[in-house]
């Protein structure tokens, strides 16, 4: 999977450079959840700012690194969703769950 | 004014001085403190070839002919950038093979001729005389020259007397005392004569500092320097200038002639015997040669340096060229400075006297060996010979000394003696082509040699040293105007008709026509014979010594002989100190048994280090006639050993025998792919046609141990044989894993320094051979052969016919190992398959399984009609829907799907649909129900990392309401009759697995008749095409509104084939599931 991730003060954001996030690629941001927070990172940002498709395993990977970080009392917090990408969240209600920002640097400004 | 005494004073403590030279360097040489030692040295004595000829015959040459005496000094200045390569090799060729002389050198590479070392003492000696005269001639002109001069005072008592009228006899006796005090004070020839060498380089200072103060005192005292000589000889004598001063002008000075003298001189330098001697044979370090390399040629520059300004003054001083040999002596005399002419004359002194003693050495050593010791043996005498030997030696130097003196006292004065020393560089050139061939081409032989010299020196005896005597005047001219027998095509300076090349160019051509003709003709036609083929590797790869002949003994002596006796042998020859000496080296290299005896096997290595040594005092040809005399009349010979293949007579081509063998084992190999039976085949081969008593074939295991894998006795057949009890088995095959290089041993009892022979106590192999099989490279195992009783057995063409056979087993090895891996790899490949069959056939189970959860068909209810369909995208999924009718008149429908679809999610599946079965009795709205489904499957989603939207309808078809709840899921359509259009369904409530606690709203609608309710899966929506485009909620509702009059279950086959086709190639990458409910009519409560 392609992914970026960069350190901005106490959050690491994870650029997500994929146009779907599916069952072929989900595995792997899993992976990079479970990375991240081996490493000791807690508070996590995901970019979807590139992706335009999400399916039940793409929110199952999310929903998992979200519920990993709240058990380590960490946050997983999104960013920049795209209109289907967003539907998705309201249909699944999910949105009530994530933390949702307009773009990064809303998520960091705050 | 100088007195004659003074002369004579100074001459005499000259001569002295050579003595405490020569006596120095030699008591420094026994102290092991050599003097002489070094790359100064070596290149100062090189310039003996400056003879007195360059010293007063340059300024000569150049005030008569004009520049053509450069060509004398440039052939070797260009010669010695080649000495890396070439003298350097006869150094190393000479030393390793004890070579006493040019001619020892020739005769000893083709094949140790006795009749090629005598012509070539002859020519020697025929071109060397006059040249010594030559010399001798020198030093008698300028005594007398001296004595006649008004600034010498000659008193009148002295004028008739013996030391004036025979100053040239005087000198020669004086350099051959100096030649058999340090010339040949003992036998051994090989060793060097540092008083020799000392003198001579002594003679080169003393001879260019001499000639270097008469060329200063000239140019810059008596002169203004070079411009002012120059430019006084273009005015006095402007034709001649013009002629001295240019090239090729007519016959005398062309450029052929100036080629052919550069070409003669560049042989000269290392081929005339003096130089020979001097550069090889007195060569101490072969680094020497690096230096003088560039320290020769610069000598050469120096005393050239002013040659020409010499000539021009005298020129200028005397009127004409008229005496200009002698210009370097007269200018100092009649200019007044007879000292300074005393000086000189030393000087010419020296050149002469070095020229004569290293000459006169040389020639000895070579009359010595090729003509006095071939008759000496003719005469079969028994008796020691040292003494003779030695006596010999000294009166060949005394006989070539006065051997000279008399052609001088007989010839005298004559055109003979100004040319003789172009006429010996001609006769040295003769040697060039056997020298050269001698360590370049394999092919070579003795007869071709012999051939080649022959021709190259007639042609030469006719074409120069006739025209010479006939010019001197003893000999009619004729011959030399018209021809022999009167044939012009016969005359000897123009001969075959080839005119306009000049004398010396004429010979050059046709001598090396013949010669060369001759050398190559013969060589090629006739074969080599064995000694021959055995010296000629040694010429050609000196560097590789005792590769050669060490391993590879073939012979052997039919009668032993004792080391004692070959002690005696070559006492007789060098003397009994030398000897024992030498047998004391030899014997710290080699082993003797306790009655003095070494093993039959290294006698003949013993013979050889035998012939060796008395060719250090006699030469190659000589000794080898004295060893084999020797050794016949003791009754013994050289003989064959056992020779594996009978028809080969040495000869490096295959045998009839080793071709058999050869087809045989590719046979074996090819007919079968059985290891284990084509090694056993192969030594049953092996072991037939070489008479081996044992064949082991041993393979390296991929661990690195290496195994005995076929083993074959000649009476017992296939042995088992235990470990560790055949010779040579651990340190050989060890030492053949590093080197990967055959290990042999030709005689088991010469093996007593390797360390295993206390370990294995069967010693009764007497030969064995380890050969390496090597594929690719690598060490793949050993092929082992022993004999019990045949010494001698492994020849070089043994060894690589059993190498190229363990070649052709590496390769069965490597096709069958090879084989096996790729036999393995299908195996695998095949478990692969049946596991991934397995695997399949489970999850078809599993699949079906899963279909059989679902309702069988949808349940019968008045009122309604409800159709379903389920494709799961893979063997298993997630997707689930579910039934269930209570009260006869309520229906509850259910439509989830978990995430993924793997066998993870069919288990959450299905226990899901097991909570939801037992939650259906006990709670009442849709909401609760998913409220309770979200808390029970809470945990086990989370440890899964699942979690489920699902869809749940309540449906009374009698008071025609509709309740829902929805966990996140894909809004359901619904169809309403009245309008004629969709609209979606939707509550609040969150997927199931996410969070504790959750509301899940619940929503109720009244249906009208004729109203369709759809339930689906993302499967559905979700469903892309090429584009990624989604199949989309609007597109299924636009065709639900089209199609909705139509019966249920065509309806939803016309979804699914609607998103079949809206994916076209790409394939469906989810389950799809769709659910669908009409409303019939409304039913009446059949309790109320």
């Amino acid at each position: 999977m392609n992914l970026m991730t960069e350190i901005i003060g106490e959050n690491v954001v994870i650029h997500i450079n994929e146009e779907r996030l599916d069952a072929h690629n989900s595995g792997d941001l899993k992976l990079e959840f479970q990375k991240l927070f081996e490493s000791g990172s807690q508070n996590l940002l995901v970019d979807l700012k590139d992706v335009r498709f999400i399916d039940s395993s793409g929110l199952g990977a999310l929903v998992s690194g979200f519920k990993n970080a709240t058990s380590s009392h960490g946050t997983l917090r999104l960013a920049s969703l795209q209109p289907q990408v967003k539907s998705m969240f309201e249909l699944t209600r999910l949105h009530r769950v994530f933390e949702i920002f307009q773009t990064v640097t809303d998520a960091l400004g705050k | 004014m100088i007195g004659i005494e003074t002369l004579f004073i100074a001459v005499a403590l000259y001569i002295c001085l050579h003595f405490l030279v020569g006596i120095y360097a030699y008591d420094r040489y026994k102290k092991g403190k050599s003097i002489v030692s070094n790359s100064f040295v070596y290149a100062l004595s090189i310039t003996v070839y400056c003879t007195s000829w360059t010293y007063y015959g340059s300024v000569g040459r150049a005030a008569t002919t004009g520049l053509d005496f450069i060509a004398i000094y440039l052939g070797p200045s260009l010669a010695a950038f080649t000495w890396w390569f070439i003298l350097r090799k006869i150094v190393r060729i000479s030393k390793e093979n004890n070579i006493t002389s040019i001619a020892d050198f020739i005769s000893s590479r083709y094949g140790k001729s006795q009749f090629l070392g005598a012509i070539i003492t002859l020519i020697a000696v025929m071109g060397i005389i006059p040249y010594i005269a030559l010399q001798l001639k020198a030093v008698s002109s300028t005594f007398a020259i001296i004595c006649q001069h008004p600034s010498f005072v000659v008193p009148p008592l002295l004028q008739e007397s013996f030391f004036i009228k025979n100053p040239g006899l005087l000198f020669a006796l004086f350099i051959s005392i100096f030649g058999i005090l340090f010339g040949a004070r003992t036998l051994a020839t090989q060793e060097r004569h540092e008083g020799l060498v000392a003198a001579i380089a002594f003679e080169s200072i003393v001879k260019l500092i001499a000639f270097l103060s008469v060329g200063i005192y000239v140019t810059y005292y008596l002169f203004d320097g070079f411009s002012d000589i120059f430019q006084k000889m273009s005015a006095a004598h402007p034709a001649l200038f013009h002629q001295l001063t240019t090239f090729g002008e007519n016959s005398e000075f062309s450029y052929a002639n100036w080629a052919t003298n550069l070409f003669l001189a560049m042989g000269s330098v290392m081929l005339l015997p003096r130089q020979f001697q001097i550069m090889v044979i007195e060569n101490s370090d072969e680094n020497h040669i690096k230096e003088a390399m560039w320290r020769f040629p610069a000598y050469l520059f120096a005393i050239n340096f002013f040659v020409i300004p010499i000539a021009f003054a005298g020129i200028i001083l005397n009127g004409s060229n008229n005496g200009a040999d002698y210009f370097v002596l007269t200018i100092p005399m009649n200019t007044g400075h007879p000292w300074l002419a005393l000086f000189v004359f030393l000087g010419g002194f020296s050149a002469a006297a070095g020229m004569v003693i290293a000459e006169s050495v040389a020639t000895s050593t070579m009359l010595l060996n090729h003509l006095f010791m071939p008759l000496l043996l003719r005469l079969r005498t028994k008796e020691s010979l040292s003494t003779l030997i030695l006596a010999l030696k000294r009166m060949s130097i005394f006989l070539v000394v006065f051997l000279g003196y008399a052609y001088y006292q007989i010839i005298g004065n004559t055109f003979m003696l100004v040319n003789i020393g172009l006429i010996s560089f001609s006769a040295a050139a003769q040697l060039a082509p056997p020298v050269i061939g001698a360590m370049y081409w394999k092919r070579g032989n003795a007869a071709g040699a012999i051939a080649g010299i022959l021709g190259g020196f007639s042609v030469w005896f006719y074409t120069l040293m006739l025209p010479s005597f006939i010019k001197s005047g003893w000999i009619d001219t004729d011959l030399l105007e018209k021809g022999l027998f009167g044939l012009a095509i016969l005359k000897p300076t123009e001969l075959f008709g080839l005119t306009g090349l000049g004398m010396w160019s004429n010979t050059l051509f046709w001598s090396m026509f013949f010669n060369i003709g001759g050398y190559l003709l013969f060589s090629i036609l006739l074969e080599q014979n064995e000694i021959e083929r055995e010296q000629s590797i040694k010429f050609l790869d000196p560097y590789a010594n005792g590769l050669h002949t060490d391993q590879w003994e073939t012979k052997r002596l039919s009668k032993q002989v004792t080391i004692i006796e070959f002690v005696n042998l070559m006492e007789n020859f060098i003397g009994e100190k030398e000897a024992h000496a030498a047998i004391s080296i030899y014997l710290t290299e080699h082993e003797i048994d306790e009655n003095g005896m070494v093993s039959e096997f290294e006698l003949p290595s013993l013979k050889r280090f035998a012939e060796k040594t008395i060719a250090g005092s006699v030469g190659a040809a000589a000794a080898k006639a004295i060893v084999e005399n020797y050794l016949s009349d003791i009754g013994s010979q050289m003989e064959s050993f056992y020779d594996a293949f009978k028809s080969v007579r040495s000869s490096l081509e295959e045998s009839r025998e080793a071709l058999y063998v050869r087809l045989r084992s590719s046979e074996i190999m090819n007919r079968s792919n059985d290891l284990r039976l084509i090694t056993k085949e192969l030594l049953e081969l092996l072991l037939s046609e070489f008479k081996f008593d044992l064949g082991v074939v041993r393979l390296l295991q991929p661990d690195g141990s290496l195994v005995k894998y076929s083993v074959k006795h000649s009476q017992y057949g296939e042995v088992n044989l235990p470990d560790s009890i055949l010779p040579g088995e651990d340190f050989f095959i060890n030492e053949l894993l590093s080197s990967s290089r055959p290990q042999f041993a030709n005689d088991t009892r010469n093996i007593s320094r390797y360390p295993n022979r206390a370990v294995t106590p069967i010693e009764s192999f007497a030969a064995f051979a380890h050969i390496p099989i090597i594929g690719e490279g690598e060490p793949l195992g050993v092929l082992s052969v022993f004999s019990a009783s045949i010494v001698g057995l492994f020849t070089e063409e043994l060894i690589s016919l059993l190498s190229s056979l363990a070649g052709q087993l590496a390769q069965a090895v490597k096709l069958v190992e090879e084989r096996e891996a790729r036999e393995q790899e299908k195996r695998e490949k095949d478990v692969a398959l049946l596991i991934n069959a397995t695997v399949n056939h489970e999850m078809e189970i599993a699949k079906q399984i899963q279909l059989s959860l679902l309702p069988e068909a949808p349940p019968l209810l008045p009122g309604i009609q409800i159709a379903s369909l389920c494709v799961p995208a893979e063997h298993v999924g997630g997707d689930y829907y579910d039934f269930f009718v209570s009260d006869d008149r309520i229906i509850d429908a259910v439509i989830a799907d978990v995430s993924g679809h793997n066998v993870g999610a069919a288990l959450i599946m299905v226990e899901t649909r097991s909570v939801l079965r037992a939650q259906i009795k006990i709670t009442s709205t849709p909401g609760e129900i998913l409220s309770n489904l979200n808390a029970l499957l809470m945990n086990d989603l989370t440890r899964a990392e699942l979690f489920i939207s699902m869809f749940y309808i309540k449906y009374d078809t009698v008071t025609q309401w509709l309740t829902y709840s929805s966990a996140g899921h894909n809004q359901p359509l619904l169809y309403k009759i009245t309008e004629g259009r969709c609209q979606t369904l939707d509550a609040e409530g969150m997927i199931i697995g996410v969070k504790e606690n959750v509301n899940f709203e619940d929503r109720a609608t009244l249906l009208d008749p004729g109203d369709i309710l759809l339930l689906y899966t993302d499967g559905v929506t979700e469903a892309a095409n090429i584009d990624e485009e989604a199949f989309g909620i609007e597109r299924l509702a636009a065709l639900l509104e089209d199609i909705h009059d139509e019966p249920l279950q065509q309806i939803i086959d016309a979804i699914y084939r609607s998103i079949i086709s809206f994916s076209g190639t790409n394939r469906l990458a989810d389950d799809v599931s769709i659910v669908a409910m009409r409303v019939e009519h409304s039913v009446i409560d059949q309790q109320d």
